[in-house]
Parts: structure tokens; C-alpha cells; sequence
């Protein structure tokens, strides 16, 4: 099955040291801008539901507002407890100063949004 | 009920205070029951939309329900025969249940009813419920809204608010109804569903009572949302089945509470099968000494829907006896929810309250299986246990079948079949039991056998 | 946030630089409430390292963002401004015998406990080391490479393995409680057991014991190096008077690859205190962990052992006990998550409640998706002995693998009737015989317990459960 980039944001919206949420085929979607490199990954915390962009962005990690777990933004790796399981990341593309994400298929069990598919 | 005269602004999409004000108009409602709805109004819009930061709603995700999109009524066409039903309609009552009596709501309203006339005369009263509001006053404004209040919680306060269609069912006093009396509720719109079942079986009567939830497949989100109250009178006896069977485009939410009068038995019977998303209360109130609640639920999800049910056994006074069984199966992307309460009051003295929720996921690692099986216990001299266990179909009664001739595929059906059986076995039931035999063996159909390791 | 900005923007850097003897300028009277300069001056009193003051301010933040929990017990009442965050251990001293309530003297009275342990134990003497015994052991631990010491020298002397380790298995965010220890811990144990080496004898705090070892904020870390084994032990069974109301510890272990950490508590606080304590312990490939928990005293215990299985064929236990009395409440558990295939666990729960008592069960049992073949079980009995008492169950139980086999089970029941008339019959007064049915009730936890705390055990028991007949 082809790749379906999804139009996001203006790479100008997320500036360095920023995160932000967007919300793609009705899933939650962070993106964040780490020393002028765009990441994109799902919103939602593997430990229990929050939103990580609610959280802080600090070296390369997104920390969880909700109990301090860390996870690696580039891989989605998790990087302290309480998380154990990586987020999803999403693959981006930049095209025209406009950044496209292809959403990964694996989502997080609870919050990560119902998809449409029947 | 006629299509016109249907003030516009029921069938345009949003509801607000406005909204309930012409539907009470429109059905010529008595006052009291105009400021009940407006009070759950005042609870729906004061309550705020569970989030899953929200402890009954940690599972499951509704921030993508949008409750102000969808169109609050919808007319149905009148059928004056069952011919006149639409034929999917005919279909579910020919494969149903023999009834004898029989009460249609199509979207909103009720489009057929049929009592057997041995009822009537023994007083058997069966309506939807603005017929009954006319004609049964006195029997429903003590008791609707009594078991779940309009502030039990938002979904609640708005199926108060504007419910529509509904069903009455009243047993009196020793009167023992010997066949199933069924009701389906119809959807063929986009739009919303928002019937409401009251039950009242009176001392020593008894009666078994089916709720049935079906639609036309649909494409666009529709709305169900739902309350039941079953009132069981005295040493009376009521079997509640509520089957849900949606299409995928459905959300439902439905609340259902009994109370038990001195040695009353309710045995409930709650299955889950269709739908996008399913939330389901159900509690029984243990009100009574000598009370008597069987709790029996079955669920099977697949593809991407969620299951979520939340039970409670609410032992309010001594000397009461609860039984729950809920078991489920998950395939695919599905999650599902079980979470149940015991609760022994203070003075429950002598309480015996059970509960068993065991799950099984079919060949899937991305199936989700939350159960949260609870005790409050504020009572000493108690017998109470709970029991969970969640795991995949058990091995050596696959290698069993199999050792026996019988293929893989076939076998692995065998086991799922024998794993509802436990709570299937327990509803006397025929037409019910083979219904849902046949919606498994849908639901593990197609695709299943792939998945199946 | 760089340190120095930290720093400078608490207004903090006067007291880095201007002040020589920070005791001086700030302990002589010590006052309640808690806010950065309170933070700053513990790290200074402590002469610590840059980045723990910097993990304290953050901790600091964290704990006063976070809302009081809701759920659990009822912490409305406790109140944060009327608390000593750090009380230098001298102080403590300024208390007298007379002081300590008469009922935790009578207890130690019936325990037999020498007066020199009753002073620590009631927080009116200053050290006390059992010194003989604690002394040939300390140069046998030595030899083999074992580190055992308070948190603090931990710091000062192992700065790079502490460094490592602390707050990687409870961040300070982690809940409020954590937020709040990691900002004003002081004391607790800091372990470390080199690759391979067995230790026989459980390190007990107790034989260190001292004021600070007893403090309200105490901070533990224990690491077992491959294939180690230490089987460590907290506080002790006998009262521990506090007049503070307030106890909120951190334990955090890490049991790597073979290696096998137990950790057994007795805790036994007075009822004024609020018991909130996080222990948490990652167990690697094929390692082992087992929180052994007893709870008897304070007012509100609220505490959930768990073990991280995130290593392939790792074990985790949770034995936990708990005894709530009059005006009482244990919310205690464990919670297990399964990270890694073929990992198994065991939660077995016994509660007693009497009185108006509540005991409270609750857990978690996740298992991940991929911890595949991973075998899971919780099994939770609560014993009932009155009609004012009141017990409940919460178990979250989250399943993402279809490889696996869990199961949960509780049972509420009263003791029986039959057995107090069998035991009565042969002679036995209600009292005990009530107290032998309660005894056998929790016996699978006491067998598991070192003899001299299983006895103590069973002695604290019999002496609750008088006058609870009749």
C-alpha cells in the first residue's frame, strides 16, 4: 500500500524548542522542532492517557506532563518509567515550506483516536 | 405517530433547552414530566463531557463523539400489520423469539405494537411510553427516572432530556406471563435513537422481557442512547435480555437498573455485539431481603469497536444474593472494557455476591482486554468473591478436538462456542440462544481463520 | 533549564555565595512549609552536588503543580504548610520520654524491646548501632565489594553510580508524594552488591539506625549487579513515633540480569501519620524481585509496591499484609508490568480490617503487547472483623498480549464462627482465639518474613486484638 501524506502545518509553526498538537485523520499528532529538525509522533502518552505535547521537550525527549516518562522523539523510543513501550512516530515530509506526516499504523491502545476504517 | 406536525426543530441537527420544550409540547406531555426534562436538561449541560482522565472513562475514548451534530428525532412510518415493517425488521422477528407481545420503535417513534389478547385480559400492560403517559399516568410518574435518575451522568441526563418512542410494560399482581415479550428498536436514519424501556412487574407476577437494538447499515455516525428501569415487584420474577446488534456506524450508551422488592429475581442477560462503540451500565439494586440478581453479559468484539461495560451489584439491604458472569471475546484492533462493582452497604448483613469476568483474545496481539473487578465491602458477616482471567483459546482443548479428527479451524469455533456456552446455557431461551450462536459464528467468520495462531 | 538560570532565578545565588554557615543563618529555627529557599538550604546544609540541588528545585515545581490525589485515601485534611520539611537531626533530641504517648510505650513494654531501641524507635534518643554485631558484619559486606550507607554519604562517596541510578525508576514527576520526596529527601539507604556476591544476612536499616534514618522523607536505592543477591530490610515491626504527621519515601531498585533483590517492611507509624511511599523496581533479564509489605500503623497508608519485568524471563512478588484497626485506612497493593516474554508474577494480598478499619487492595496487572508466554497471578483475601469495618478491592487488570494467561481472584469473608467455637471449646478465651484465626490468616506472609520479625509480627497482632472480643 503507497504512503498517504497528510498535510500538517507551515514548518514556520513549530519553532526550536517547540511542540505542538494537530490533529490528523482523527488522531492526535505532536510535532515538534528539535535544533530546527521536525518530528512528528502520536500524541498520547504509552503509560496512561495524556497528551505529551502538554509535557516538556528537552534534549531530543518529550517528557509526559502526567508522571514524568520520557520518550525519545526521533525513534519513539521510551526512555524512563513508567513507560516501557515506544510511541509511534510518524513519518514526515517537507514539501513547499508545508510539512506532510504519513501515519504510522501502529497506534496507542487508549487515546490514540478510533480510526474510521469498518 | 404521524410525520407531520413535527416541529422543525426537532428535526434539524443540535439540542438545547428549546428542543426539549417542543418535544414535550409536541407529545402533549403533563407539566412534571416536561420540568423532569428540562431539570436533565440542567444536569446534561452542567455535567462536562467524560474525558478518559475521567476513572469511568479511563478506557474509553469519546472525545471524537460529537453529541451537537447529530438530529435529535426522526419520524418513523406507521405499519398497521408487521407486513408493513421494513423487511430487515421481519427478518429479526421471524428469527426472533415467538413473543406474545410485540412493541416496534422505527427511529423515533413507535411504528407497531401487537398484544396477545390473552394478556389483555389478564392486564398485561404493554405501550410505548407517551401512549402510556396517557393512558398510565399514575403507574409512571412515581416510577420513571426512579432506578436511573436524569442526573446519573451526561449521557444519562440527555437520553431524560429527549427521549423519544420508549416501552412500558406492566405485569400485574400475580399475573405469570408464559412467553417472551419482545422489542426491537429500529434505525434507518442518520440521526439518533433515544428510547427508554420501564418495566413494572408486581408481586408475584413474572415475565421474561427482550430489548433488541438493530439498524440499516449507514455510513454517517447515528446516536443511541438509552435507559432502562426494571422494577420487580414481591417474590416476582423478571428475565431481562437486552441484545445489542447494531451496524458499525452506531455509538451506544444505555443504562439499565433494577430494583428488587422481599424475594424478587431478576436474571439479566446484556449482549454486545455491534456498534462502533458501546457503553453499557448495568446495575442491579439489591433493595430487598431475599433478593435475587443473576447478571449474565456476553461480548465479542472485532475489527476496531469498543466494549465497554461497567456493572454494578448494589447491595443496599441484608439477606440479598447476586450472581454476575460477563465473558467476552476480542479479535482484531478491538478493545473492551469490563469494569464491575460489588458493593455491600453498611447493615448488608449476610450477602452473598459473586462475580466472574473472563476474556479471551483470537489470534491478535493488537486487541486490548481491561477488566476491573471491584469490591466496597462495608459489611462483615458477607460471602464475596471475584474472579478475572484473560488469555487466548486454551491449547489443550484445541489439541483435544483435534486428536479427535477434527480440524484446526472447526476446532478453534468448538472452543469459542463452549466458551459462551458458560453463559449461553444459563438462558432458557431457544430462539435467543441459536440467534446468537449464529451472530459468533459471524463475528469469527470471515478472515478469522488467518488470524487465528 | 541550565543550573545557574535555576539558580539565579529562585533568587538562590545569595545563599550559594553569601552565606558560610547556612545552619546557622537557617536551622537554629527551623519553621514548617515548604518553598525553594527551604529546598536550597537542605542541599546546601548537605553541601551536595549542583545537579541534585537542580533535581530538587524541578522536584519542587513538580510537587506543587500536581493536585492532591483524589482518589485512594482522604488527603483533604493533611495540610503541607504545617509540616517540617527538614529537621536537623539534633533537634529531634529536644523531645523527652515523657513526651511519647502511653500506649507506644506500653507496646514496646509488651515487645520487650530494650530502652536504648525504644528511645530511636519513639524519636527521643539520637544513634544507636547495635555495635558489635553491625561492625564484624560491616568489614565482611566490605571485603566483598558491598556498599551499604545512608543516602546522603551515598552521594558523597559514590556520586557517579548515584548519579546514574536516582530517579530513573521513580522521576520526581512521577506522582505528587515522589515530586515531594525527591525535593526534600533526606536519609534512607543507599546498596550496592557487586556482580555475583550473595549476601546471606539481610542489611537491615535498623542496625544503623539513627534519627535521620527514621526521617519523614528517607531515600532508598538499591542496585544488584548480575547475578547478586540482597535481601534488604526496612523500619522495623515495633511503633514508630513521629510527631510529624507526614511520612513520604522513595524506594527504587534495580535487580540486574540473574540478580535477586528482596525488600521486606514492616511498617508500623503511629495513627497520627500519613504513610504515602512509592517503591518501584525494574528487574531485568531472569532477575527477581520480591517486595515483602506489611502495613499495621499510621493513619492513611497509601502504597503500591511494583515490579518492571522489562528483561526476558524476569519474576516478580508482591506479599503484602495489612492490618487496619480503629479510624484506619491501608490503601496498599502492588502493581506488576510485564515488558518482556516468558516473564511470570505473583501479588498475593491478606488484609484485616477491625473496628471502624478500612483495607483497601489495589493493584495493577499489565501486560504489553510482545510479553508473550508471560503467566500472571493476583490473589487478594480480606478478613472482616466487625461490622463497622469495611475492606475494598480495585485490581486494574490491562491485557494487550494474547500469549498469556492471568488470573485475579479475592474472597471477603468473617472469621468464622465454627473455628472460634473449636478453638474456644479447647480452652482457648475468645481473645485468643481470635488471635490465632487472624495469625493463621496471615500466615503465608509471616513464614516469608526473618524469624524474629515473623514472631514480632504475630505478637503486634495479639496485642491489637485485644478487648476486640466482646
Amino acid at each position: 500500500m503507497p504512503k498517504e501524506f497528510h498535510k500538517v502545518a507551515p514548518t514556520d509553526e513549530v519553532a526550536p524548542g517547540e511542540v505542538k498538537q494537530y490533529q490528523v485523520e482523527g488522531r492526535p499528532v505532536a510535532l515538534c522542532n528539535v535544533d530546527g529538525e521536525l518530528y512528528a509522533f502520536e500524541d498520547v502518552c504509552t503509560h496512561q492517557f495524556a497528551h505529551l505535547s502538554e509535557g516538556g521537550l528537552e534534549g531530543g525527549q518529550i517528557k509526559c506532563p502526567l508522571h514524568g516518562a520520557k520518550f525519545d522523539v526521533k525513534t519513539g523510543a521510551a526512555k524512563s518509567l513508567p513507560a516501557v513501550k515506544a510511541v509511534p512516530t510518524h513519518e514526515i515530509k517537507v514539501e513547499d515550506g508545508v510539512v506532510y506526516v504519513a501515519l504510522n499504523p501502529k497506534r496507542v491502545k487508549i487515546g490514540g483516536g478510533r480510526g474510521r476504517r469498518r | 405517530m404521524q410525520k407531520n406536525g413535527v416541529p422543525e426543530i426537532l428535526q434539524s441537527k443540535g439540542i438545547g433547552a428549546e428542543v426539549v420544550e417542543a418535544l414535550s409540547g409536541f407529545k402533549g406531555e403533563p407539566a412534571w414530566l416536561k420540568e423532569k426534562r428540562l431539570e436533565a436538561w440542567r444536569a446534561f449541560e452542567k455535567t462536562p463531557m467524560p474525558t478518559l482522565r475521567d476513572e469511568a472513562w479511563r478506557y474509553t475514548d469519546i472525545s471524537d463523539v460529537r453529541i451537537e451534530d447529530f438530529v435529535p428525532y426522526a419520524p418513523s412510518p406507521d405499519a398497521s400489520s408487521e407486513q408493513d415493517l421494513p423487511d430487515a425488521v421481519q427478518a429479526l422477528i421471524r428469527e426472533g423469539e415467538e413473543n406474545s407481545a410485540l412493541i416496534v420503535q422505527h427511529n423515533s417513534e413507535s411504528a407497531y405494537t401487537r398484544v396477545d389478547e390473552e394478556l389483555l385480559q389478564k392486564g398485561v400492560v404493554f405501550t410505548d411510553l407517551h401512549t402510556a403517559l396517557i393512558e398510565h399516568e399514575d403507574l409512571i410518574k412515581e416510577r420513571l427516572f426512579g432506578l436511573v435518575p436524569v442526573d446519573y451522568d451526561k449521557f444519562a441526563a440527555l437520553s431524560a432530556a429527549v427521549f423519544s418512542g420508549g416501552s412500558f410494560l406492566y405485569v400485574p399482581r400475580g399475573v405469570q406471563v408464559e412467553v417472551p415479550i419482545q422489542s426491537y428498536r429500529w434505525l434507518d436514519v442518520v440521526g439518533s435513537i433515544m428510547p427508554r424501556t420501564l418495566v413494572v412487574v408486581e408481586e408475584g407476577a413474572s415475565v421474561t422481557y427482550i430489548d433488541e437494538y438493530a439498524s440499516a447499515d449507514g455510513e454517517e455516525p447515528a446516536f443511541s442512547n438509552g435507559a432502562v428501569e426494571l422494577y420487580v415487584g414481591e417474590g416476582a420474577n423478571l428475565r431481562y435480555v437486552s441484545l445489542q446488534n447494531w451496524e458499525r456506524n452506531v455509538l451506544h450508551f444505555n443504562t439499565i437498573r433494577s430494583s428488587t422488592e422481599k424475594d424478587a429475581t431478576i436474571n439479566s442477560l446484556v449482549v454486545s455485539l455491534g456498534s462502533q462503540l458501546s457503553r453499557t451500565n448495568v446495575e442491579a439494586g439489591l433493595t430487598a431481603a431475599g433478593g435475587d440478581s443473576e447478571m449474565l453479559g456476553l461480548y465479542f468484539a472485532d475489527s476496531n469497536q469498543v466494549i465497554d461495560h461497567h456493572t454494578l451489584q448494589d447491595h443496599i439491604s441484608p439477606n440479598a444474593h447476586s450472581d454476575l458472569l460477563y465473558k467476552g471475546a476480542l479479535r482484531d484492533e478491538s478493545l473492551t472494557v469490563f469494569s464491575g462493582l460489588i458493593r455491600v452497604e453498611p447493615g448488608a448483613q449476610k450477602t452473598d455476591a459473586y462475580q466472574t469476568n473472563r476474556n479471551i483474545i483470537l489470534g491478535t496481539d493488537d486487541a486490548f482486554a481491561v477488566s476491573l473487578p471491584n469490591l466496597e465491602i462495608m459489611a462483615d458477616d458477607v460471602k464475596c468473591s471475584h474472579g478475572s482471567t484473560t488469555g487466548q483459546v486454551d491449547e489443550t482443548e484445541l489439541f483435544y478436538l483435534m486428536s479427535r479428527g477434527i480440524p484446526r479451524r472447526e476446532a478453534e469455533k468448538l472452543v469459542v462456542f463452549g466458551f459462551f456456552g458458560e453463559v449461553t446455557s444459563r438462558v432458557p431461551l431457544r430462539g435467543l440462544k441459536e440467534k446468537l450462536d449464529r451472530a459468533i459464528e459471524g463475528k469469527i467468520g470471515l478472515g478469522f481463520e488467518e488470524r487465528v495462531a | 533549564m541550565p543550573e545557574d538560570r535555576t539558580i539565579q532565578a529562585l533568587g538562590l545565588d545569595e545563599y550559594k555565595f553569601g552565606f558560610h554557615d547556612p545552619e546557622e543563618y537557617f536551622f537554629k529555627t527551623p519553621r514548617k512549609g515548604i518553598d525553594p529557599e527551604i529546598v536550597a538550604m537542605i542541599s546546601m546544609h548537605k553541601n551536595e552536588p549542583e545537579w541534585m540541588l537542580e533535581f530538587r528545585l524541578n522536584a519542587l515545581k513538580s510537587f506543587l503543580e500536581k493536585p492532591t490525589p483524589q482518589w485512594g485515601g482522604n488527603l483533604n485534611e493533611l495540610d503541607f504548610d504545617d509540616i517540617y520539611y527538614y529537621i536537623r537531626p539534633m533537634e529531634n533530641q529536644g523531645r523527652s520520654w515523657d513526651d511519647v504517648p502511653s500506649d507506644i510505650k506500653n507496646t514496646f513494654e509488651k515487645l520487650g524491646i530494650p530502652q536504648a531501641e525504644r528511645d530511636i524507635l519513639a524519636g527521643v534518643g539520637a544513634q544507636y548501632e547495635s555495635e558489635v554485631v553491625y561492625h564484624s558484619l560491616k568489614e565482611e559486606w566490605e571485603k566483598a565489594g558491598v556498599v551499604f550507607m545512608d543516602m546522603d554519604g551515598g552521594l558523597r562517596e559514590h556520586e557517579d553510580l548515584v548519579r546514574e541510578y536516582f530517579g530513573t525508576i521513580i522521576p520526581s514527576d512521577d506522582n505528587k508524594f515522589a515530586a515531594l520526596n525527591s525535593a526534600v529527601w533526606s536519609g534512607g539507604s543507599f546498596v550496592y552488591v557487586p556482580p555475583g556476591v550473595s549476601i546471606d544476612i539481610p542489611l537491615q536499616a535498623y542496625f544503623r539506625i539513627n534519627a535521620e534514618n527514621m526521617g519523614q522523607f528517607e531515600r532508598t536505592l538499591i542496585i544488584a549487579d548480575e547475578g547478586a543477591y540482597v535481601h534488604y530490610i526496612e523500619g522495623c515491626t515495633a511503633p514508630t513515633y513521629t510527631t510529624n504527621s507526614l511520612h513520604s519515601a522513595v524506594v527504587e531498585l534495580i535487580a540486574k540480569p540473574n540478580a535477586r533483590i528482596r525488600y521486606s517492611t514492616i511498617q508500623n507509624w503511629s495513627h497520627n501519620t500519613y504513610n504515602l511511599v512509592t517503591k518501584r523496581a525494574v528487574a531485568q533479564e531472569n532477575a527477581t524481585v520480591e517486595w515483602v509489605d506489611g502495613n499495621l500503623g499510621s493513619k492513611l497508608t497509601m502504597k503500591y509496591p511494583a515490579v518492571y519485568l522489562t528483561g526476558e524471563g524476569a519474576r516478580g512478588e508482591v506479599l503484602s499484609v495489612a492490618y487496619a484497626g480503629d479510624g484506619q485506612h491501608q490503601d496498599a497493593g502492588g502493581k506488576i508490568v510485564h515488558a518482556a516474554p516468558n516473564t511470570s508474577s505473583l501479588i498475593t494480598s491478606k488484609s484485616i480490617s477491625k473496628g471502624t478499619g478500612r483495607s483497601t487492595y489495589r493493584g495493577l496487572l499489565k501486560v504489553h503487547e510482545g510479553a508473550e508466554s508471560s503467566k500472571s497471578r493476583v490473589e487478594c483475601d480480606a478478613l472482616l472483623l466487625d461490622d463497622k469495618a469495611r475492606t475494598d478491592t480495585y485490581p486494574y487488570i490491562e491485557i494487550e498480549e494474547k500469549k498469556v494467561s492471568t488470573e485475579h481472584e479475592a474472597t471477603v469473608s468473617k472469621v468464622g464462627e465454627d473455628q472460634l467455637f473449636y478453638l474456644t471449646s479447647r480452652g482457648l478465651s475468645e481473645e485468643e482465639a481470635m488471635a490465632m484465626v487472624v495469625n493463621g490468616f496471615i500466615e503465608p506472609i509471616a513464614k516469608e518474613l526473618p524469624l524474629e520479625y515473623a514472631i514480632e509480627l504475630n505478637r503486634l497482632i495479639q496485642l491489637e486484638m485485644e478487648g476486640s472480643v466482646g
